[in-house]
């Protein structure tokens, strides 16, 4: 019996190509930015009293993408909030929802993207942060 | 009690049978077997490209960025085909009547090659969440599986559901569900209704296509919620209530042959249950060592009087305590009729039949369904020893009736009676019948080779697999 197994291979090879085209037509359909577009930025009136407010670049991570946005009034940071947050499914939610309010306390109290990633959401933490500094980088200079 | 009447040997009297009628020829199907069962696969494959679809959308534009992205991405997808495909699984086992009696044996074929493909399908969902993660946090596979198990709800019993579903696939591969035998193997089988059900909850609560699109979720459940109704209805209340209206036992117990036995199972208004000879029914015998599990066999003799014929042969376990413990008197549950089997794939007017030793029994009742001359129905037995003929008596008693022309061919397969040479030698006009194989997955093979070697045309040989 040798033809059951050359229709198993062949089986195998056509869903691995089929999947393989479909995730390279949507990698294409795309065409990714290979760098994350920098951090933007609106500003109501001027000078050191200005209040400033900055979203940071998305950061893809695997569950899903994290941005960040802020407002700064007269250099300093008076609010943090995350407008796209890991939400394949409930658990990454629930668990970055969590993460992001944490996170947005410790920044406002440091006034800096340098605070300890919480436990449990370590790579929500750092793509947080990652963006997070980005958008101070933009507000600052 | 009901008198049980003879099934079979005695020839009725029937003056149309010399001259047949000829719209049976002629009368097809509105949707043949094979035009159906294209119709179903393109049906299959659109539930598929649906799935595909809905990833598509679903898929925000920026989400593929790293490895972990792609093998992420990579086991959504197989995890909604695999989904989808052990749905189809279930669906193809759910005894729908109309697609049972028109494609028969077709669902079981359809139901084996797309299982195997369904666990290797899931073997690579299972593997790219692991890998995916374990590259994601650069942490172990180990850790990764602990830790997606213990924070993920719904996973582990997913998980438990996957190792049963490995299970069944490993148990039917053919040599081992041969050494596990028929009953092992089926409830081993049987326990995929609780795996599938425990696999379905991650779907909904972590399937990103399902929690980001409420829309789909409520498609999703709806779609599995009908199939289980289905279930319900066709696999048990069904069957329930045809017993409670049939009220089927045991009249007759007889010996056919070496270790081969007829059971006669009369009931109230049999001709309901619309059977024909050819089709099978899955027995459940009411009595002590029996009455937990139900075994298909085929009808060895066309209905007859409210009455009902199988015979089987003692391979087994469960074949020898039957031998022991059928009497007259048990009561009988049925489930059926199944398969596609019958009289109607007749086309032409010549036939012939090949049975592979219990093989003969649906073939044996077939036949006497058949109108026809003299040399239109010829009947070969195939059988290793002499010991393995069985309903020889009855089949030389249609012989001497002048239904069919009997020939058991007795030989191994090394020295086959039945080569393309032997078959053209024996039947010369091979080419403008129409045959019928029953036997074994290897008798039938061999059969089929010869044939087509003999210059049968495809569609006209018509093979019903005695293996579970």
């Amino acid at each position: 019996m040798h033809i059951p197994h050359v229709k198993t291979l062949l089986s195998i090879v056509g869903t691995a190509g089929a999947m393989g085209a479909l995730i390279a037509a949507k990698t294409s359909a795309h065409g990714l930015p290979p760098k994350p577009p920098p951090a933007t930025e609106s500003a109501l009136g001027t000078g050191s009293s200005a209040v400033m407010t900055v979203t940071g670049p998305p950061i893809p991570i695997t569950h899903g993408i994290v941005q960040v946005r802020i407002t700064m009034a007269g250099g300093r940071i008076t609010s943090v909030a995350a407008t796209s947050l890991p939400h394949d499914n409930n658990v990454s939610w629930a668990r970055s929802v969590g993460a992001a309010s944490v996170l947005a306390r410790e920044v406002i109290a440091a006034q800096s993207a340098h605070v300890d990633a919480v436990s449990g959401a370590t790579y929500t933490s750092d793509a947080y942060l990652k963006s997070l500094q980005a958008a101070i980088d933009a507000g600052k200079g | 009690m009901v008198q049980a009447r003879s099934a079979g040997v005695e020839v009725p009297n029937d003056p149309e049978w010399a001259m047949p009628k000829r719209d049976w020829l002629h009368s097809l199907p509105l949707l043949p077997r094979r035009p159906l069962s294209a119709a179903l696969m393109v049906l299959l494959a659109a539930g598929v490209a649906g799935l595909l679809a809905l990833w598509w959308r679903q898929t925000p534009a920026d989400r593929l960025q790293s490895l972990p992205d792609y093998l992420v991405m990579l086991a959504q997808i197989t995890g909604l085909v695999g989904a989808y495909l052990l749905l189809i699984e279930i669906v193809l086992m759910a005894r729908l009547p109309w697609l049972e009696h028109r494609l028969g044996s077709w669902l079981v074929s359809a139901h084996r090659s797309l299982g195997g493909y369904l666990v290797l399908l899931l073997c690579a969902h299972v593997a790219l969440v692991i890998a995916a993660y374990s590259v994601s946090v650069h942490a172990p596979p180990p850790t990764v599986l602990v830790s997606i198990l213990r924070t993920y709800p719904g996973v582990l019993a997913a998980t438990i559901g996957f190792l049963v579903m490995l299970l069944a696939g490993f148990t039917s591969a053919r040599s081992i569900r041969r050494r596990l035998g028929y009953e092992g193997w089926h409830s081993i089988h049987l326990l995929m209704y609780p795996a599938a059900a425990a696999a379905f909850w991650h779907q909904i609560t972590l399937g990103a296509q399902f929690t980001r699109n409420p829309w789909a979720a409520e498609v999703w459940v709806g779609v599995h919620t009908a199939v289980a109704a289905l279930i319900i209805t066709y696999r048990i209340v069904i069957p329930a209530l045809n017993n409670r209206r049939h009220r089927f036992r045991v009249t007759r117990v007889e010996d056919v042959g070496p270790d081969a036995m007829s059971v006669y199972i009369t009931g109230r208004y049999v001709a309901e249950l619309g059977a024909e000879a050819g089709q099978y029914f899955r027995w459940r015998f009411m009595s002590r060592s029996l009455w937990y599990q139900a075994h298909p066999f085929s009808l060895s003799a066309a209905p007859h009087a409210d009455t009902l014929r199988l015979t089987f042969k003692c391979v087994g376990g469960y074949t020898n305590r039957l031998k022991r413990r059928l009497r007259p008197g048990v009561r009988v549950l049925l489930d059926g009729p199944y398969g596609a089997f019958t009289s109607v794939l007749r086309r032409q007017h010549g036939v012939v039949m090949i049975g592979g030793g219990i093989g003969v029994t649906p073939l044996r009742a077939i036949v006497e369904t058949m109108h026809g001359r003299r040399n239109d129905i010829v009947f070969i037995q195939r059988a290793s020893t002499v010991g393995d003929l069985v309903l020889t008596r009855e089949l030389e008693a249609l012989n001497a009736a002048g239904r069919i022309i009997y020939i058991p061919a007795i030989g191994s397969r090394r020295n086959d009676p039945l080569s393309a040479e032997r078959l053209l030698d024996l039947i010369p006009d091979l080419e403008d019948r129409e045959v019928f194989i029953c036997g074994s997955v290897g008798m039938a093979a061999a059969a089929v080779r010869n044939l087509r070697r003999a210059k049968v045309r495809r569609g006209r040989i018509h093979t019903e697999i005695f293996d579970f």
